[in-house]
């Protein structure tokens, strides 16, 4: 039962965590949005005062009158009651609501994919992030579990210590940086690689529709992997020192076990203890370690992606942020929150199915 | 007090022994020197006019290298030069080069404005120019350019502007009435000037621009290469008027001018500017004198023509503060708050557990994103909302350790004797606590220098402070990658990993030394 329970609290924080967000978020952005149309009313009032007062001005009484109907009537208007923290409170409603059914309407300005529903926005976007950032992610772990095994092998050794500094110096640098130097030697000094990945979509529309069907899946996959591989490579290069040097210490931690001592003892080739027993036993501590780490790289391969041009989460942020469009900027921020938690809750249920202690209930 | 100087002592000794602490350290003083360095170079006023003021920026050429590395590259570069009235420092200098001689002869008063500039690259200047307050009054007549000229080091004139002169051959009926006069009037030149009053006003006089002037090359230029022989027509006013400005600095100025292949010629160069009326009163006062060079400073410019070395040294003192403010609110608040979690344990710590893992499991950037966007960015406010996302992480480390030090007999003891919650915590169980604050204070400043350069190069920093990241964002809006200007772009950048650098090292030292059983 104690697998039951252990999903059911991650269940409950992951529920808890998503309602502060839902409340952060909205109550931040209805702030905003009364302030906002506070303004409006503010500067539509004055606007028609002069055409009222021109209109009355025989009259003090009745133009008095005249104007405090009209305030209310565009107060009426923009639903605002005058009273902010009433005002704040039905929009944060009102807002909670559109954010739990996702339904965030449509903006003016024009992002990707043709289309002004935010809804629509987001999801292409999202699905772009996600191939990027899953792809990203797999590359360095894979590097990341080869050397850092490597690296356990031989604490102290050339590789050991030339891969540690160069986590270290990595963990440095903002990753975005890192893409605009990328840009600069492999699109400006050695024009090798498109440094804009937003004419992925035109050049995948020229693709000749008469083409083979297996010709075309293999172009497309061609031009996915040239707009993609920049991004990729920025990603991978900034985090596989540090993964490398986190799976090591876990790896190293491990390797002191006893069981691996009486796995050695029993002559076992060092292949099979290394590959057999201690990548098992390491497995839970190094998916939590991807669910940590996911948290870190999240923010930066987002800006990392505007740098890119890349038509994701990042592009959005930064045209959003750009023409100052609180509305996308609120629903992305939303929907990257649901995405987040959901990841990490997804890797807590993983890491319970690979712990044995978890699964069984022992401890 | 010689306990505490002799262990600090040990201390110092054994952080010696890391050679990582070492590199933290060198690189703690770099920045320091960085940061103190723009009391001694720094350029307030640039900084004040940075974001508000570009005009302040003029005279520099925009987006060129920093010359010592054209000069490494084996490029030589005409270096800028700024000559100001109002520079003690260059004003001497200015006197002698941008020279003012006034004579009358033949009933014409003449004003010569000589300006003397040393080419010494391979580049032609972007420009150059010399400004002069004037004032004038012309009493009689017109004012005329008599002759608008360039002196070249290899002792040639090429002459831009020239009265015309009379023809060789009497005219009957008395000469044609421009060319009775003693030159061309003066706003048929420089559209700038008026023609009869001009009431104390800062004039320029650029090169670059004459050359370009549409009335000066239809009706100076081309005659007078028409006249040596050039067929200008095949040329065509256009290609003219986008070569002229480089021909000038040239060996063969018309071979320049016909296939836009140059090479410059250094040395001396003179620009003489001589106007001549009957009757004026006028007064010429130099202002300054400017060679905008192909290179600038020590990094370069951008392409305001800000000199990005300022920025550099500036921004040094913003990025150690907001790391180590942050770092340290962050770990004071972050320790605190767990330690009084795992110190009071039972339900309060559930609740306050929970609340850290609610704050943990946000994603950090995007809230912050979202926040700095609608809140805005004060800097100080940017700290704020970085400590809110970052403090949970040490909580979580230092309550697992106040639990263990919460059994111990002293603090047991100090609960049997009555000590208050407040007193335990600060008094008996922070400073167990304190040797892994230290660490972890270094080793979060990486995270919130990039954090709020990613804030900046968002455009979402503090809009008044220059700061690394907003020097970045600037870079990415004009595309500097993609033109090339590699010193707009990895100064920054690299500044801000350095920072990261200094003190992850810093912190890796100390965790060791500090922190010997804690590693796991």
């Amino acid at each position: 039962m104690s697998f039951l329970r252990f999903v059911a609290a991650k269940v409950f924080n992951a529920v808890l965590t998503l309602i502060v967000a839902l409340l952060l978020i909205s109550g931040i952005f209805a702030v905003y949005t009364v302030t906002d149309l506070r303004g409006r009313i503010a500067e539509e009032y004055v606007l028609m005062l002069r055409q009222l007062e021109q209109q009355y001005r025989a009259n003090p009484e009745l133009l008095e009158e005249k104007s405090r109907q009209l305030y209310e009537n565009l107060m009426e208007r923009y639903g605002l009651t005058g009273n902010f923290i009433q005002d704040v409170t039905t929009w944060t409603f009102k807002l909670i609501k559109s954010n739990v059914l996702f339904e965030f309407g449509a903006t003016q300005y024009s992002y990707i994919g043709g289309t002004n529903d935010v809804g629509e926005i987001l999801l292409v976007a999202m699905k772009n992030t996600a191939i990027l950032f899953l792809t990203a992610t797999l590359i360095t772990f894979a590097i990341g579990i080869i050397l850092g095994f490597q690296m356990a092998r031989k604490p102290g050794g050339i590789l050991d210590r030339v891969l540690s500094i160069f986590g270290m110096i990595s963990w440095s640098f903002p990753t975005w940086w890192v893409a605009i130097i990328m840009i600069l030697v492999f699109s400006f000094y050695m024009n090798l690689l498109p440094a804009q990945a937003q004419y992925v979509y035109y050049d995948l529309s020229k693709i000749p529709s008469d083409m083979p069907f297996t010709d075309r899946i293999v172009e497309t996959v061609k031009i996915w992997l040239r707009y993609m591989t920049l991004p990729i490579a920025t990603i991978v290069l900034v985090s596989f020192g540090g993964a490398s040097y986190l799976i090591r210490n876990i790896v190293l931690g491990i390797l002191q076990e006893d069981f691996v001592m009486a796995a050695r003892a029993r002559g076992l080739p060092e292949r099979r203890v290394i590959y057999g027993h201690v990548l098992r036993t390491s497995s839970p501590p190094i998916v939590t370690y991807l669910a940590l780490s996911i948290v870190g790289a999240f923010g930066g391969a987002i800006i990392t992606e505007a740098v890119f041009g890349w038509p994701g989460m990042g592009l959005v942020y930064w045209i959003a942020i750009q023409q100052s469009d609180a509305k996308v900027l609120v629903a992305s921020t939303w929907v990257l929150t649901v995405f987040f938690i959901l990841t990490i809750l997804a890797l807590d249920f993983i890491y319970s199915l690979l712990d044995p202690r978890v699964r069984t209930g022992g401890r | 007090m010689s306990v505490t100087t002799q262990s600090l002592r040990g201390f110092l000794r054994e952080y010696l022994r890391y050679p990582i602490g070492i590199v933290g350290l060198i690189l703690l003083v770099i920045l320091l020197i960085m940061s103190a360095s723009f009391e001694l170079y720094g350029d307030e006023e640039a900084i004040r006019n940075w974001f508000v003021n570009t005009q302040y920026f003029e005279d520099y050429p925009k987006a060129v290298p920093p010359c010592w590395f054209e000069n490494l590259r084996g490029a030589s570069p005409t270096a800028t030069l700024i000559l100001k009235a109002d520079d003690p420092e260059t004003s001497p200098l200015l006197i002698q080069s941008f020279r003012v001689e006034t004579s009358s002869e033949d009933g014409l008063y003449r004003t010569t404005l000589i300006m003397e500039f040393e080419i010494t690259g391979s580049d032609p200047p972007r420009d150059v120019y010399g400004v002069a307050f004037m004032s004038y009054r012309v009493n009689e007549g017109f004012m005329y350019v008599e002759k608008l000229s360039l002196e070249r080091p290899d002792g040639s004139e090429f002459v831009i502007v020239k009265k015309p002169e009379a023809p060789a051959l009497p005219i009957v009926g008395g000469l044609p009435q421009q060319f009775q006069e003693p030159g061309v009037r003066i706003d048929s030149v420089f559209p700038g000037m008026p023609l009869k009053i001009l009431k104390g006003s800062n004039v320029s006089f650029s090169l670059s621009s004459i050359s370009s002037n549409q009335i000066i090359i239809q009706r100076f230029v081309m005659p007078s290469l028409q006249e040596q022989g050039v067929d200008v027509n095949q040329i065509g006013f256009a290609r003219l008027a986008t070569n002229l400005y480089k021909a000038l600095f040239s060996t063969d100025p018309i071979n320049a001018l016909v296939t836009n292949e140059y090479d410059v010629v250094p040395g001396k160069y003179r620009m003489v500017i001589s106007f001549v009326a009957k009757d004026v009163d006028m007064e010429v006062e130099p202002v300054k004198l400017v060679v905008k060079g192909s290179c600038f400073g020590y990094l370069g410019t951008d392409d305001q023509g800000r000199d990005l070395f300022q920025a550099l040294i500036y921004g040094t003192r913003w990025a150690l503060i907001v790391g180590l403010l942050t770092s340290a609110i962050t770990v004071v608040f972050g320790s605190l708050y767990g330690i009084v979690s795992g110190y009071l344990g039972g339900l309060a710590d559930e609740v306050l557990l929970r609340f850290a893992q609610i704050v943990y499991s946000l994603p950090a950037l995007p809230l912050l994103i979202l926040f700095a966007a609608i809140i805005g960015g004060n800097i100080w406010v940017i700290i704020f909302l970085i400590v809110i996302f970052s403090w949970p992480g040490i909580a979580f480390v230092t309550r697992s350790m106040a639990f263990q030090i919460k059994s111990e007999p002293y603090v047991e003891a100090a609960i049997a004797s009555g000590a208050g919650t407040a007193r335990i915590v600060l008094l008996y169980i922070a400073p167990q606590v304190l040797p892994y604050m230290f660490a972890s204070m270094a080793l979060s400043v990486p995270g919130a220098v990039i954090a709020e350069a990613s804030l900046s190069f968002l455009n979402l920093g503090d809009p008044d402070l220059v700061t690394w990241g907003k020097i970045l964002f600037e870079a990415q809006n004009a595309n500097a990658a993609l033109n090339g200007y590699w010193w707009w772009v990895i100064p920054p950048g690299l500044a801000i990993a350095v920072v990261g650098m200094t003190f992850v090292f810093i912190g890796n030292a100390l965790d060791a030394i500090l922190n010997p059983r804690l590693r796991r």
